[in-house]
């Protein structure tokens, strides 16, 4: 029944986007399984682009500077772009697609914050290490990656929503896997069939799992952080 | 007879950054066992020089010979702690770096080195637990566990309160006492210099040219009543009358 003579493909009501949420939740819930599945892959995927560049980068310093400007034009463009030409290099696995473009959307970011935070290590703490004529190993272990971890965890939080992000935008691009159906397949068809109450429900699905996302990275890089007394009790 | 050999020479040492000259032609000898204060204006490139004979740059031209291998350790103004590490552990870091010793020696080494500094019941609290005389003694700590020769010191007392600053001063104559080490130190207080060096150089402003250097004929190690005697005032205005003359 709609309110003030407000179509429900117009504006559905809240009480209709509720019952829709609860009548259909087994396809929901199946479907934000599917773009849980593609947004891991794709933090992962990130996650290991950024330990493999900052590796490279702080052993031969010479690649930061040779690779970095491409990474500050590849930044600036929206990657699932790219999606229909990583589907013709995966010969058509529509899963794989999306997780490598819902991993290079949240990639970069990632990138910058871990290495902005290699970059802020304390001055006399380097000189320490380079008086004592420390290994480029003890350097990176010993002062490195601690210093660097909560500038690496900063920019996770954002990363997993790029990735959220990545793994809707990619579905839109290249459609769905055929088995496997994301949360954008739903807003895709309540578009196309002009269902309001179907769109709003997966939108309070997708901010569920936004928020359910951002607050397990918030606790992991708490847990971790503390237990390596990197944050003051 | 033996002419001492001095533990580090510099003769004649310039350094210069893009283009701008921050020391200039600094020549003196550091011998086993004493202590030389460097004191100058603000940016005069005491710091640079501590820098260079850290190694972390090289110099432009002149000498700067180290007494072959010798064990040095390092103190800065911060502090410079692992601020995740206990202070067992950061005091233990220049062993475990350098691979010396099995991790229970060092550990051994680490404790005997906090007792001597008096820290012996800070052993597993972190550097945000402790306050700012105790990291320092820390920083001392860890400057010390390889029984260096040398100390490099770079105004280790900045930051300190002036009641810290003095326990420090004296527990740092009493610790020369028994390792007699040889040190160079940076510093902007002509008190920090007078109790814990036998010469001050006085460096120029911008670029740091040694102005003079003053020999200071006192027992050593000595108390921090030396600070009440009219030598030392005598000292203290000579100093002051040479680094205003240089502002001037």
């Amino acid at each position: 029944m709609p309110y003030f003579n407000v179509p429900d493909y117009f504006f559905p009501s809240p009480l209709n986007v509720l019952n829709y949420s609860w009548e259909n939740r087994l396809p929901l819930i199946s479907s934000l399984l599917v773009t849980l599945k593609i947004t891991l892959g794709g933090v992962c995927t990130a996650v290991f682009l950024t330990i493999m560049l900052t590796t490279l980068f702080l052993y031969i310093p010479l690649s930061e500077w040779v690779i970095a400007p491409f990474i500050g034009v590849l930044q600036t463009l929206p990657m699932i772009v790219f999606a229909p030409l990583f589907l013709l290099w995966f010969k058509e696995d529509r899963m794989l697609t999306l997780i490598l473009a819902s991993g290079l959307s949240g990639f970069f970011t990632l990138l910058s914050g871990t290495l902005n935070g290699l970059k802020q290590t304390q001055r006399s703490l380097n000189w320490v290490f380079t008086f004592y004529s420390a290994s480029l190993w003890d350097q990176i272990r010993l002062l490195k990656i601690p210093f660097s971890l909560s500038y690496f965890f900063e920019s996770l939080k954002i990363c997993v929503q790029l990735c959220l992000l990545g793994a809707l935008g990619g579905e839109f691009v290249i459609g769905s896997d055929y088995s496997q159906k994301g949360l954008a397949y739903h807003i895709m068809m309540a578009s196309y069939e002009l269902e309001g109450a179907r769109l709003f429900s997966t939108l309070l699905y997708l901010i569920i799992l936004g928020f359910f996302l951002i607050k397990v990275v918030t606790y992991i890089s708490k847990m971790i952080l503390k237990s390596l007394h990197m944050v003051y009790r | 007879m033996n002419a001492i050999k001095p533990i580090l020479s510099l003769q004649n040492v310039d350094k210069k950054f893009q283009g701008k000259s921050i020391i200039k032609d600094i020549s003196f000898d550091l011998n086993p066992g004493e202590v030389i204060s460097i004191l100058g204006p603000s940016g005069c490139g005491k710091s640079t020089l501590i820098q260079l004979l850290c190694g972390f740059f090289p110099i432009d031209s002149g000498t700067l010979t180290w007494n072959t291998d010798i064990l040095k350790g390092v103190v800065f103004q911060d502090s410079a702690l692992l601020p995740w590490s206990t202070v067992l552990k950061n005091v233990i870091l220049p062993l475990r770096l350098q691979k010396l010793f099995t991790p229970q020696e060092r550990l051994q080494k680490g404790k005997d080195i906090l007792e001597k500094v008096g820290l012996s019941g800070f052993l597993q609290s972190y550097p945000h637990q402790i306050s700012g005389g105790m990291k320092m003694r820390v920083a001392l700590a860890r400057a010390l566990i390889l029984e260096p020769k040398v100390l490099l010191l770079d105004e280790p007392f900045a930051s300190l309160d002036e009641l810290t600053k003095l326990k420090l001063i004296e527990e740092l104559l009493n610790l020369w006492d028994k390792m007699k080490w040889s040190a160079v130190m940076i510093t902007h207080s002509i008190q920090e210099a007078l109790l814990l060096s036998h010469k001050v150089i006085i460096l120029s402003s911008l670029p740091g040219q040694i102005k003079r250097i003053i020999t200071i004929d006192e027992p050593f190690p000595r108390t921090l009543e030396f600070s009440f005697t009219d030598k030392y005032q005598k000292l203290k205005s000579e100093i002051q009358h040479q680094l205003l003359r240089d502002l001037n």
